[in-house]
């Protein structure tokens, strides 16, 4: 009897790090949506016999990647936004894999 | 109380975290609460509790002279954590992958600001009742190369105790068995006299009473034993 209410213990421990996760998923993804996607880097254009690089924003829009124009002080501008992005993803992802490894042990009861 | 932990209880990012801390004087102010200090205790008195979440409160004296702390958003940021704003309540946590800190000052009777502004730390943190309790005679911890404050297992247990009765929303049956779980795994550890001192040090209402003796009914827990009554009051 008492060893089945410390499996209890540990399942309600579980089940309350699982609600955790998922609502610091939620929150990460609501952050993310409101940062600017993509990373930046740089188009070379031939024009004239002449080579300029430009700097610009790769995104992916459905199955193609685009590829908008920026002005240096624009990249720069929007660098500190993406890496965040790049950080909460990388956590959100993290919590997700929590939650499904959480998910399984509890599935097996 | 001093104490020291060798080796470390906490895996290493967790150390990297209190060392930063603790080399801010954050731990002047400041406790770590909620499951953590469980990690010291039962590593320090061999208690079988190993149970803990991702998340790691700290608590913090809201009276503190602005120039005596350290912004702590730059701090955790150069450790790797993003802040995340409740723009529903404004508090501020910090994240770092499935990790989570976040910041907790005591909430007196009557106020209803949902949270703190922290000038001194530059952090905005949740109001909760009854933290109060948790700086009540605490704890300095050792550990390695760097000291932190938490919670005395007696003002943990009394902390505990109460608010197991209070938790709201969806896991608060959950919250509420591990408030109690840990309290039974205290209740082996703590001086019935160290009790008997924060309850004379901390003025608590019939309900707040009633919230412990409920509690300890919930966990069997024999009040006597581990000082939990209140003499003339």
């Amino acid at each position: 009897m008492r060893a089945e209410k410390k499996d209890q213990s540990v399942f309600n421990m579980l089940k309350s790090e699982r609600d955790r996760c998922f609502e610091l998923a939620e929150r990460l993804l609501q952050e993310i949506d409101q940062l600017p996607k993509g990373s930046l880097g740089e188009r070379k254009v031939k024009s004239n016999g002449k080579e300029y690089i430009y700097p610009c924003l790769r995104y992916r829009f459905g199955s193609k990647v685009e590829y908008k124009h920026l002005s240096q002080q624009g990249a720069e501008e929007l660098r500190p936004a993406l890496e965040r992005r790049k950080k909460l993803e990388k956590s959100l992802k993290a919590n997700n894999k929590r939650i499904a490894t959480i998910d399984a042990i509890l599935s097996k009861g | 109380m001093d104490l020291a932990c060798k080796p470390s209880p906490f895996e290493a990012s967790v150390n990297i975290l209190l060392r930063s801390l603790s080399q801010v004087g954050f731990f002047d102010y400041g406790l770590m609460v909620g499951s953590w200090p469980m990690v010291v205790y039962a590593q320090m008195y061999g208690l079988r509790y190993a149970l803990r979440t991702n998340d790691i409160d700290f608590a913090v004296v809201e009276a503190v002279r602005k120039n005596a702390g350290t912004r702590l958003p730059d701090l955790l940021g150069q450790l790797g954590y993003e802040l995340l704003t409740d723009y529903s309540s404004g508090v501020e946590k910090f994240v770092q992958d499935t990790f989570e800190v976040e910041f907790l000052v005591h909430r007196r009777g009557g106020t209803v600001s949902p949270a703190v502004s922290l000038p001194a730390w530059q952090v905005v943190a949740q109001p909760l009742p009854f933290i109060d309790i948790l700086f009540l005679h605490p704890v300095m911890v050792t550990i390695e190369d760097y000291s932190l404050r938490i919670p005395s297992p007696e003002a943990l247990m009394v902390h505990k105790l109460i608010i197991a009765q209070r938790r709201t929303g969806r896991d608060r049956l959950a919250k509420k068995e591990k408030d109690l779980q840990q309290c039974s795994v205290l209740a082996e550890i703590v001086s019935a006299d160290k009790v008997q001192r924060i309850l004379h040090e901390k003025r608590m209402s019939k309900v707040v009473r009633k919230d412990i003796a409920t509690s300890c009914m919930e966990k069997n827990l024999e009040m006597d034993a581990i000082g939990l009554y209140w003499i003339g009051k």
